[in-house]
């Protein structure tokens, strides 16, 4: 455990709700932690506590009880002015009386430095965002995504121990928020440091991440590397939310050490995949989850379940299909539709899908 | 155990525990106790004894009654023409293109800047009984009497239907035009989506403007006194029965009759109707696109606006000639006389006016930003509570007031009565909620991770508030500094209650003027008072252009 640079021990965070007085529980006894010039990703729907998480970290609320330690130091009674992190906000949080030259040296100005030393920090920082010869702008006077390397500007040049991101892609348009995602990681690898990420967009996520956390109603749904969530989900919320996913309920016949045998209501019998650890039971009832990009048409009689076309949708890189089976409707992505023959709305068609994509989560 | 933990972080922090303390203080002392002290001595009717005779009086005889219905009456019609009135001037502003937009808008302004008689000063140069109007167009004899009811409704509508009119206009132009837009694209026309979407949009704002002018009205001293005649008025019965017979026990008891319903629209129109409003504000600014109408609609509004604002310039223009004639309705030569003597026999009275309103503004500012800044940023209990106290004397008529601070102050612990203290104190205290108001609003709107982030940057919070909160805080502390003396400069309902021999006011001296008929000089101090307003306006101009940080980026950009 020695070897996270930030850690956060059994932390708990409750709220009194303004309209009914009775206690919310934003956090409830999390722990994790991230290795230095990690970039760990906190995702997952609003109200799930991602943000008041952040938040904690960053010494803007105090816990109900638990810890935060960063660098081995236990920080919770330090104020945020104390604490060795910057944090980049949701809104920017720029100064509006300040140029950026002003904004981006604010952080330095309270360490005891040279107005030369300031001045080269500075200069250097806006050329790493890319906003040199904009240093006498105000803020109102730039766009969205100048606002927001501003605000990633003043965050690293004060050098912090640790950046917290707090949604800080969310308000800009989707074109520059790809850009901007990809300068981040960029940004971020190069200089190496610490970063905890909160967003609830889960394509961020899984571009940006060496770790992502899934949270949900202020408990840790899963934690693991980007491939890992999105190829073994540890139950339905998570198979859900990362990704798109079919369902089928199934019942187990046998695993050994690396996969499954399970049967759906049809009769079918299917070998899945299963991560080194986990085990089900004989004749334990499961979902089977089945990925809308991993399928593909084939003849009804030989596929895993058959139904009807009743949706078909042309996005120009995929298709996007809706078939109804008798287990519900499932959705199908075929990928580069051009090079293969797709069945009309209302066919009856077969769907199978590839092994690599199939995983089993719990029933719930 | 909510509460324990607040106020153990409070005495953590000596600093803002202090802070907190001295403004309960000011504000019990100054606010709760004038006001505490005419209720317990309506109940007073002799020394020493506590019963209900004063009301059982107020409500039996006719003498008591009929102030209480006429001044009811006033406040309902005038509220209701000046609501439509504003109404009608806000649409054509904001949804109707009409030419002229900023000249109609400050316009309408003019009344709420002015001393509050003017108008009435006015209706009497052009209807009284030597009125230019009288004679000019009616022979002699006025065509209706203006000292009395319809003489009232007429000015205090002037005088009120401006607060009508922003009320209003604030609320038309947030009704974003997306949705009569919507109603048109449904198949509504323009006169059914105006019933059908527009109006109920606005009717929270339009009980809200409603409410505010039924308050000015009851609370309104100047205007009555002056025009009231045989109309009596609660506000000026007050008075009277103070001033003039001494029975203080029913003066005290009229006040708080006229307290009563004051408090009431108070309370429903900022705790009820700020709730009930549909529209809700959101980061993102609503395009307002006024609906381009026909012609001839746009015609006619221009048109009912034109005859507001040509009633409102023939108003002051006759109190401006008035100042420069000899005698009015008798000789118009035109003269400077009268300032002559209003700048060396009346002096005096600009001189202190003046003094105590510039001793009072500032003061004033930095209390109600230093409360905006506790309730809108700081946890600790009573917070809605303070806030509330705060804005208290926005509700309480300055007749209240006033006989608050006589019978409060009168007497140990605390004897003011006869200093410029307690004029001070009335400044203060009457004009807190303009800065307290200013400064919440303004505070809501500074992201508070704005000062989040400087913290996170390594200041302290010290820090923080002068180099940050502060500095995006002046456009508003500048503007309350300029409402506060503005009021104070033109206040009169609250302070007559305290002038003495030693101190006293341009506004008092105004209202004797006209007691004596001397309408000439009372014309002239008016006018003296508007100029130093103006005067005032460009100074706040100047302080908001050199020290606030728009004009800093607008610099910039050019």
């Amino acid at each position: 455990m020695t070897d996270y640079y930030v850690q956060v021990r059994d932390l708990v965070k409750e709220f009194r709700d303004p309209s009914t007085g009775s206690i919310v529980k934003a956090v409830n006894n999390i722990s994790f932690g991230v290795k230095n010039g990690q970039l760990m990703t906190l995702l997952g729907p609003s109200g799930c506590g991602k943000t008041t998480t952040l938040r904690l970290i960053g010494g803007f609320e105090i816990a109900t009880s638990g810890d935060v330690l960063i660098d081995g130091v236990v920080v919770n009674d330090q104020p945020p002015n104390k604490r060795p992190t910057a944090m980049v906000f949701q809104s920017y949080a720029l100064f509006p009386h300040m140029n950026v030259f002003e904004n981006v040296a604010y952080g330095l100005k309270n360490r005891k430095l040279s107005s030369t030393e300031i001045k080269e920090k500075v200069v250097q920082m806006l050329s790493i965002v890319g906003l040199s010869g904009l240093e006498k702008r105000y803020p109102s006077q730039l766009s969205g995504g100048q606002q927001q390397r501003v605000a990633l500007a003043r965050a690293l040049v004060v050098e912090p121990k640790v950046l917290l991101l707090d949604e800080p892609l969310s308000n800009l348009d989707a074109k520059l928020r790809e850009q901007m995602r990809i300068e981040l990681k960029k940004i971020q690898s190069n200089l190496g440091i610490t970063s905890i990420y909160v967003t609830h967009d889960q394509l961020e996520a899984m571009t940006l991440s060496d770790m992502v956390i899934v949270m949900k109603d202020g408990i840790i749904m899963q934690q693991d590397p980007p491939q890992m969530i999105y190829r073994y989900p540890s139950n339905k919320f998570v198979a859900g939310f990362i990704g798109k996913a079919n369902f089928l309920e199934c019942v187990v016949l046998n695993c050994d050490r690396e996969s499954c045998k399970v049967k759906i209501a049809n009769g079918v019998v299917i070998d899945v995949d299963m991560r080194s650890g986990t085990q089900f039971q004989t004749g334990e009832k499961v979902y089977l989850v089945l990925r809308p990009e991993g399928g593909r048409f084939v003849r009804p009689q030989d596929g895993i379940v058959q139904g009807n076309v009743i949706t078909k949708v042309y996005t120009g890189a995929s298709a996007f299909f809706e078939i109804k089976t008798d287990y519900g409707v499932m959705s199908v992505e075929i990928q580069n539709p051009a090079s293969v023959s797709l069945p009309e709305y209302n066919e009856v068609v077969g769907l199978h899908f590839d092994r690599s994509t199939l995983s089993v989560v719990k029933y719930e | 155990m909510y509460w324990f933990k607040q106020i153990k972080r409070i005495l953590n922090e000596p600093m803002l525990f202090s802070m907190i303390i001295f403004i309960w203080v000011l504000l019990i002392l100054f606010v709760l106790y004038p006001i505490t002290m005419v209720g317990l001595k309506s109940f007073q009717p002799k020394t020493g004894i506590y019963n209900f005779d004063v009301y059982k009086t107020l409500f039996s005889k006719k003498y008591f009654v009929t102030p209480i219905i006429n001044t009811l009456k006033l406040g309902i019609v005038v509220a209701s023409v000046s609501v439509l009135i504003g109404y009608l001037f806000a649409y054509s502003i904001a949804k109707v293109n009409i030419p002229m937009k900023g000249f109609f808008r400050t316009v309408a302004t003019f009344p709420i800047i002015s001393p509050p008689f003017v108008i009435a000063l006015a209706a009497i140069l052009l209807l009284g009984r030597n009125g230019v109007l009288t004679k000019g167009l009616f022979g002699g004899t006025p065509p209706f009497e203006i000292y009395g009811f319809w003489g009232l409704v007429i000015v205090e509508t002037l005088a009120y239907f401006p607060t009508a009119f922003m009320t209003l206009e604030a609320i038309l132009t947030s009704i974003s035009s997306d949705l009569e837009e919507a109603s048109l694209s449904l198949g509504s026309n323009k006169w059914r989506t105006f019933w059908r979407v527009t109006f109920p949009l606005s009717l929270p704002g339009v009980l809200s403007a409603w409410l505010l002018v039924f308050s000015q009205s009851m609370a309104d001293f100047g205007n009555p006194l002056i025009l009231g005649g045989r109309y009596h008025v609660l506000s000026v019965s007050a008075y009277l029965e103070i001033t003039g017979s001494y029975r203080i026990s029913y003066g005290s008891g009229l006040a708080i009759l006229l307290l009563i319903p004051t408090l009431i629209a108070f309370f429903v129109q900022r705790y009820w109707l700020s709730k009930k409003s549909y529209v809700t504000v959101t980061g993102k600014p609503s395009v307002v696109r006024a609906l381009e109408p026909k012609m001839y609609v746009k015609v006619i509004f221009t048109v009912v606006c034109l005859v507001f604002v040509t009633a409102i310039f023939l108003f002051y223009g006759t109190v401006l000639f008035g100042s420069f004639t000899k005698l009015w309705g008798v000789d118009h030569t035109l003269t400077l006389a009268n300032y002559k003597f209003a700048f060396t026999y009346n002096w005096e009275f600009i001189k202190d006016t003046l003094i105590l309103a510039s001793i009072a503004t500032p003061l004033c500012g930095i209390l109600g930003i230093m409360i905006a800044y506790l309730v809108a940023r700081k946890q600790f209990p009573g917070r809605r509570i303070m806030e509330a106290v705060s804005l208290l004397t926005f509700a309480v008529p300055g007749t209240v007031v006033g006989i608050g601070y006589l019978l409060a102050f009168n007497q140990k612990p605390l004897i003011l009565t006869g200093t410029a203290l307690i004029i001070i104190l009335i400044f203060v205290f009457r004009e807190l909620p303009v800065g307290v108001q200013n400064g919440v609003a303004a505070l809501y709107q500074i992201d508070r991770s704005i000062e989040e982030a400087s913290l996170d940057l390594g200041s302290s919070s010290n820090k923080t508030f002068w180099k940050v909160t502060l500095p995006l805080l002046m456009p508003a502390f500048f503007n309350a500094l300029f409402t506060a003396f503005v009021r104070s400069m033109t206040a009169i309902s609250a302070v007559i209650f305290v002038v003495s021999g030693k101190w006293n006011l341009i506004t008092v001296r105004i209202l004797g003027a006209v007691g004596n008929s001397d309408l000439a000089q009372a014309a002239a101090l008016s006018y003296v008072l508007i100029g130093i307003v103006l005067v005032a306006m460009f100074l706040l101009r100047f302080l908001t252009i050199n020290f606030s940080y728009q004009t800093k980026i607008r610099r910039a950009m050019s």
